[in-house]
């Protein structure tokens, strides 16, 4: 399908405060808006995590300052009931609250317009909506902490008959139900934007191939979002049919109900759980596949493998969820054809992975903070990753499942990996965002301060879990066999509040630079992507004319190029 | 050129301290003061597989993690900018680069995942021991499917309620729910170098059948009846744990059976006492003590 000629209207600019910043139709304050709401997730989800952590190190000692704060009752100790809807909420909040709304509603509705040279998203005002769907799931989950019973205590992925109303009952969990589907709401939205800007507002001259990896990333992010996320909302719905109007969809058959079964809720969960994995790393890949070549002056090696390895990775995602649930006693056949598509997922992982190194292998690596993220999701990554495979094969999963090996791998995966692609975003894209530059020394501090602790931190939780300590246990009182362990959690804590402490050095630099960082140049870092010709912040219009495509976005060094290392998307015939 | 050998002499000294140290914790342990490094002690004839496929993951996966490690440590110091490095211009977007990818990427694809696959499918569907003793695989077991109980196979229901586990064994008459059934709370007993076929319900929400100490979990859900079968090696008479391993609400943390392996003279003793208790405590007011079901033959 040819890209829309569009035509060269510039609308009005907007006047007034709340048209200007509340609900703003630009794609970049929409954008902003789910970054400073994801990073005030972020705090909350991390905050969480930090009293999780002490209460498993140091069981029976308040945690300090803000034990006394929020748990007045208990003299500052997290009570082992709440300690359930802590660990259930860490993980709701850092998802669906955090990573979403930074990497995907954030930088996806901040750089899709910008990159590939349109004015703004294919449907702005949906894309406003959009934001305020998700506030609204933000405000119906802060919410839930204060109805009686609390917020939602049955883990993230709120199993059935444990999340229905004679188990969990009161408006806790479902309040998650309802916060889920405007969250789910939001990204749909969100997905059909970002699919139709992507395939229909490209500059003319930018096909398929010279899109940046970022655009791949989060283009593919929509369409599992698109695709999986109703999945999700269905289970939801039928859940809330459940808990308020007495439905039996996930019931178990006894005593006399017929017809539901608990067993559905963990296939269409998973159905959708496991493209989400998916769609919170995609963006992270395409980013780091870009910020690789910038930063080495490289191409990025093997650009259309990589990309075609990215939607290979999207199409098998769908069909790998079942290695979730190899211990709830499905067919072997059934259990070992999920096996054997999720080892498959290996080879085009393998082939992007190998692509990354070789964009790096004889280049000129500037080591700017940006740089050093991208290099870090490489390595965590590589790490986690690979430690998927433990839990891949069956003969090892049955062992290492709901044990802190799994906590572990996904932790690498998601909160290292994506974390740090999240981290790379900002410290490339803030001079852009904002028209200031953070500053490079405590952006490199920051980095080595999270990486080291955060490595610590997983790959114990990898052992902790091999030596046979299961999840979502509020204390090891009841089994003596784990007591010998105690020496690592107390490190793991060790390293997540080391991890925690290194993050108020990005949160200095964020908001320091944000009103008093030097003003940033158009193209800081000297890069050819069509953002990075325009004025930083760029206006609300974003390009004065749509600028007509001739080159690539990774071309550095290119031999025709003697001026300089770089060739903008923009120029013409460059000599 | 200098400064890439001193990088590439450190990471190999880092990678052969963490190999060594790694060989010398494998060195096994007893369960109570074991290593904190290790699984709790592998009772089971068949847990073997799942540690040494562990072992052979981990040295794969180690080797490949040593290797990038290594290319991504002499990449940021050999092709730094700040020391002059000049950037190729090269758009690896060949075939023959392409090919290379894919080629090498098949051959780890066959090497590590092809050994994960079909050592699992061995583990699952039946193997050959270090013995040279046939074993069933996790999903093979024969006894499962037939309706005869068989004097090699102990058969144990096991009901998961919230916070505890019930055990019923079928006692003297060899049928489930009936008076001479042996029932404990929280006390699961075998006798080692036994077959033992678990059937799983749960009364309420979904639990998972964790014995650590035989490397298998299966989870207990209501409404619905699971199956898992282990066998102890001789020799491992003692005391280990039943974990439940699936999120079952607050007090799941403590949700946790005592496992007693015991000798065939503990075992005949402790049967014979226990069905005297069993049948003392019997009540046929009490429908819910009845809680035990027809043992239908059930495929793995």
């Amino acid at each position: 399908m040819e890209p829309l000629i569009v035509d060269d209207h510039i609308h009005p600019e907007p006047t007034s405060f709340l048209a200007k910043y509340v609900f703003s139709h630009d794609h970049k304050t929409i954008g902003k808006q789910f970054i400073f709401t994801g990073l005030f997730g972020l705090l909350v989800g991390g905050v969480m995590a930090m009293i999780i952590r002490w209460t498993l190190a140091y069981p029976g000692e308040p945690f300090p300052v803000l034990g006394n704060l929020l748990f007045s009752d208990t003299n500052g100790i997290l009570s082992n009931d709440r300690y359930a809807m802590f660990f259930t909420m860490h993980g709701t909040i850092m998802i669906f609250f955090a990573i979403t709304p930074i990497l995907i509603g954030g930088f996806g509705n901040f750089t899709i317009p910008l990159l590939i040279g349109a004015r703004d998203m294919a449907f702005p005002i949906l894309n406003m909506l959009s934001f305020w769907a998700y506030f609204i799931a933000v405000v119906l989950l802060g919410l839930s902490f204060f109805v009686p019973g609390g917020a939602s205590a049955g883990g993230w992925v709120a199993y059935p008959p444990l999340a229905s109303a004679q188990f969990q009952p009161g408006w806790g969990h479902t309040l998650w139900l309802l916060s889920i589907y405007f969250v789910g709401t939001s990204s749909i939205m969100g997905a059909i934007n970002y699919i139709t800007t992507v395939i229909r507002f490209r500059a003319p001259g930018m096909g398929w191939f010279d899109m940046p990896l970022t655009i791949w990333g989060l283009w593919l992010t929509a369409i599992l979002n698109a695709l999986f996320i109703p999945v999700l909302t269905g289970g939801a719905i039928l859940m809330l049919l459940d808990r308020l109007f007495h439905t039996n969809f996930y019931a178990p058959a006894t005593h006399g109900v017929k017809g539901g079964d608990p067993i559905l809720w963990q296939h269409l969960f998973w159905i959708f759980g496991h493209p989400e994995v998916y769609i919170l790393i995609l963006p992270a890949w395409g980013i780091v596949s870009d910020l690789l070549s910038f930063f080495a002056r490289k191409p990025a090696f093997g650009y259309r493998f990589t990309a075609i390895s990215m939607v290979a990775i999207t199409i098998l995602s769908a069909v790998v969820y079942g290695h979730h649930m190899f211990t709830t006693g499905m067919t072997p056949m059934l259990s070992e054809s999920f096996m054997t598509l999720t080892m498959i997922i290996s080879i085009p992982a393998e082939i992007f992975f190998l692509n990354w190194l070789h964009t790096i292998w004889h280049g000129s690596i500037r080591f700017t903070s940006a740089m050093w993220f991208a290099l870090g999701v490489v390595f965590v990554f590589g790490l986690g990753g690979l430690t998927g495979l433990y839990l891949a094969a069956i003969g090892t999963d049955l062992y290492l499942h709901d044990t802190y090996f799994v906590v572990g791998h996904f932790h690498l995966t998601m909160a290292a990996a994506v974390l740090f692609g999240s981290f790379a975003a900002l410290y490339f894209w803030f001079p852009k965002m904002f028209g200031r530059m953070m500053n490079e020394t405590l952006g490199k501090l920051h980095f080595w301060t999270s990486i080291i602790p955060l490595t610590v931190l997983f790959c114990l939780m990898l052992t902790v879990g091999y030596s046979g300590m299961h999840r979502r246990i509020a204390s090891v009182e009841a089994y003596p066999y784990l007591k010998v362990l105690q020496p690592m959690n107390v490190w793991i804590t060790i390293s997540a509040l080391a991890l925690g402490a290194a993050q108020v050095l990005f949160v200095i630099n964020f908001f320091y630079s944000l009103f008093s960082g030097p003003k940033a140049p158009k193209n800081p870092w000297d890069v050819g992507t069509l953002e990075w010709s325009l004025e930083s912040p760029p206006p609300y219009y974003n390009f004065k004319e749509i600028p007509p495509v001739h080159y690539g976005p990774h071309e550095f060094n290119n031999p025709n190029s003697k001026s300089k290392d770089w060739i903008g998307q923009w120029e013409k015939d460059v000599k | 050129m200098r400064k890439t050998k001193i990088a590439l002499f450190l990471c190999w000294l880092v990678c052969a301290c963490m190999l060594s140290t790694g060989v010398v914790l494998a060195q096994n342990s007893q369960d109570m003061t074991r290593s904190m490094w290790l699984p709790p002690l592998d009772i089971s004839k068949d847990g073997y597989r799942s540690d040494s496929l562990f072992m052979i993951v981990t040295y794969m996966t180690g080797v490949l993690f040593i290797i990038m490690t290594g290319i991504m440590v002499v990449a940021s110091i050999k092709f730094r900018a700040s020391s002059g490095a000049k950037a190729h211009y090269d758009r690896g977007d060949t075939k023959k680069d392409g090919m290379k990818g894919l080629i090498i990427s098949t051959v780890i694809f066959l090497a590590v995942d092809g050994t994960l696959l079909y050592r699992s499918h061995e583990d699952l569907q039946g193997y050959t021991d270090r013995e040279g003793n046939k074993r069933a695989g996790v999903w093979n077991f024969p006894e499962a499917t037939k309706d005869e109980p068989h004097a090699d196979v102990l058969r144990v229901e096991v009901l998961a309620q919230q916070w505890a586990w019930n055990f019923r064994y079928a006692g003297a008459d060899k049928l489930f729910n009936t008076p001479d059934d042996i029932v404990t709370l929280n006390d699961f007993r075998v006798p080692e170098n036994k077959k033992v076929l678990v059937q799983l319900r749960s009364k309420d929400v979904i639990h998972s059948f964790f014995l650590a100490n035989c490397r298998m979990k299966r989870d207990a859900n209501p409404g619905e009846t699971t199956r898992m079968w282990f066998e102890t090696k001789p020799g491992t008479a003692g005391e280990y744990k039943v974990t439940c391993a699936e999120m079952c609400g607050y007090a799941h943390y403590l949700m946790s059976a005592q496992f007693h392996v015991l000798t065939d003279a503990q075992w005949t003793k402790w049967e014979a006492e226990a069905t005297k208790w069993s049948e003392i405590a019997y009540d046929a007011t009490k429908p819910d003590q009845q809680w035990g079901w027809e043992w239908t033959p059930k495929r793995m």
